[in-house]
């Protein structure tokens, strides 16, 4: 069954791939990155990042929060030791960039001119950090500004990821648009938090974390909707992505393409299952079709 | 391609109740043997709930592996996943992946075995567990095992542990069984030779443990613990700290969960 996807001008074998942060080398070792519709990189930012403190991680009923904070080796390291590792698959590269500022984001942008990598993702709405990140991706001239000036930087064609944690994703999605985003891919972690009653703490680190997992889903899908309604460019749809139903919910609200993220977790083969799910739902729909 | 395995439970018991409940539970998983390899001293396994509302599976270490086939994991209920697999029943079956993460290494182990080598395991509560296997390991090598446990104060696994070590010291902090205070206080009490040491429990327990270490100049490997959302290394939830000017932390789950003790800062 062909599922192939084009996404502003890159063709993927089909529309499945990982939301950035949730999957690694080592899951490869569980999922069988060939048949992915692109890998999508952790977040990689111009000098290597440390993250924030532990705890990190808080399970909530259905759903998980991070507050990982981009932790990273920096772009040197990407190129040196990480990317000829995806090189190895036959799949699309998509490259998540983070920075503080701008001139950050643009320098990751520049320097990953000449690499072998399919796409970037203009990570904007990263709810972990303090500086860039969802500070630029909740204001609509920031994120014009900021996509205008990565997508000057960058050769490759430019994803623009949406925060959820705004008063209208419309505006903003409007907004990258406008900066030039090829495409647009929505939604990022709601901002969130958990208190330990024992302890009379916060359960995390950094006292508030990303919410992910299906307990997003229906704020994720409504989002995307208004989106692919509203701008012209394609949607990578994600939030709350488990199975082929998911994936079709986002499909039939106009995603082109969908993510993939706290399901890694929860199974590592969350992707290749859906990918095989997708297909057969494909050959179930057409088959007998003609018969009246 | 590595997968979730399905295991079966062979046994499911409540060992004591003081502090918390404490579970020793033996499941069944020749797949999970197949596709990984043997086991090693210090590794751990991912459980998986199944239930929706509880997307994350949960890290347990494993006490011991039988034949290839068998994993027995002692583990203490700690919230509302370990709630739930104490409730399961003989024949359940449940999600399993590993073994995952670098266990212990046994000082010399690439070397003949020596008589007079002494390695010194020291335990502290729910941390005891993962070192009988390495228990185990040293005393097949023929080389000496000494175990130093703390406890509340209901001490667990003390048979298993005089099975294959030279001597069990136990230390509780009421004071009801053994040595009153805390593992590091009677291993200060006790070791007055050159060992090789391995730990296993409440981080302030290691904190200590580390400088005491330090300051005699014994090498330490602890095995750390951090809460985690994948156990496989994708996450990057589960960071530990280390002494490092480049990226600050490194993953629990597949840099470790074993660190030397100098490399980890408290």
């Amino acid at each position: 069954m062909n599922l192939r996807t084009n996404l502003a001008g890159v063709v993927l074998e089909n529309p499945v791939m990982n939301a950035s942060g949730t999957f690694s080398r080592e899951s490869a070792e569980y999922t069988d990155v060939n048949k992915m519709g692109a890998v999508v990189t952790k977040g990689v930012s111009l000098e290597p990042w440390s993250g924030n403190p532990p705890p990190r991680i808080a399970e909530t009923h259905g759903g998980m929060l991070n507050a990982v904070g981009l932790q990273n080796p920096g772009v040197e390291y990407f190129l040196r030791e990480e990317l000829p590792f995806w090189k190895k698959f036959h799949t699309k590269i998509i490259v998540n960039i983070v920075g503080k500022t701008p001139e950050e984001y643009m320098a990751v942008a520049e320097r990953l001119r000449d690499a072998d990598v399919d796409m970037l993702e203009l990570n904007i709405s990263c709810p972990n950090i303090k500086e860039g990140g969802i500070a630029i991706g909740t204001c609509a001239k920031q994120t014009e500004r900021v996509t205008s000036a990565v997508k000057n930087a960058a050769k490759q064609p430019l994803i623009v990821k949406l925060s959820p944690n705004v008063t209208d994703i419309v505006e903003i999605a409007k907004a990258a648009e406008a900066g030039g985003a090829d495409a647009l891919s929505l939604i990022n972690t709601l901002l969130g938090m958990r208190i330990d009653v024992k302890t009379r703490r916060p359960l995390l680190g950094n006292i508030f974390g990303g919410l992910s997992g299906p307990a997003i889903k229906p704020v994720a899908l409504r989002m995307v909707y208004q989106v692919c309604g509203a701008v012209k460019i394609p949607v990578i749809g994600m939030g709350g992505v488990s199975n082929a139903t998911d994936a079709l919910e986002f499909l039939m609200a106009g995603a082109s393409a969908v993510a993939v993220g706290s399901a890694n977790f929860t199974n590592p083969r969350a992707i290749d299952s859906i990918i095989k799910e997708l297909a057969a739902f494909c050959v179930d729909e057409v088959r007998g079709a003609a018969r009246i | 391609m590595k997968t979730v395995n399905e295991g079966i439970i062979l046994r499911n018991e409540l060992l004591t109740n003081n502090p918390a409940p404490i579970y020793d539970m033996y499941i069944l998983a020749p797949k999970m043997f197949e596709n990984a390899g043997p086991v090693r001293p210090g590794q751990f396994v991912m459980l998986y709930t199944g239930k929706g509302e509880m997307l994350l599976p949960r890290p347990i270490s494993i006490c011991e592996a039988f034949s290839d086939e068998t994993v027995r994991l002692v583990y203490q209920v700690a919230g509302q996943g370990t709630e739930y697999f104490s409730s399961l029943e003989e024949d359940a079956r449940i999600g399993i992946n590993g073994p995952l993460g670098n266990g212990f290494a046994v000082e010399g182990q690439d070397s003949p075995p020596a008589e007079n080598r002494v390695h010194f395991l020291i335990g502290g509560g729910i941390g005891v567990p993962p070192l009988l296997s390495l228990a185990k390991e040293i005393h097949l090598r023929g080389e000496k095992a000494v175990a130093v446990l703390g406890f509340r104060d209901e001490p667990i696994l003390i048979e298993d542990f005089k099975e294959y070590c030279d001597a069990v010291h136990i230390a509780t902090d009421s004071g009801k069984h053994g040595f009153r205070g805390n593992a590091v206080q009677l291993l200060n009490n006790i070791l007055n030779e050159q060992a090789y040491l391995y730990a296993c429990g409440p981080r302030p327990l290691l904190k200590s443990l580390c400088e005491w270490a330090d300051e005699r100049g014994l090498p330490l490997q602890i095995s750390m613990e951090e809460r985690m959302a994948c156990g496989i290394g994708a996450c990057v939830g589960c960071s530990v700290k280390i002494k490092s000017d480049y990226v600050a932390y490194k993953r629990v789950c597949a840099d470790g969960p074993v660190f030397f003790g100098n490399e980890v800062v408290f």
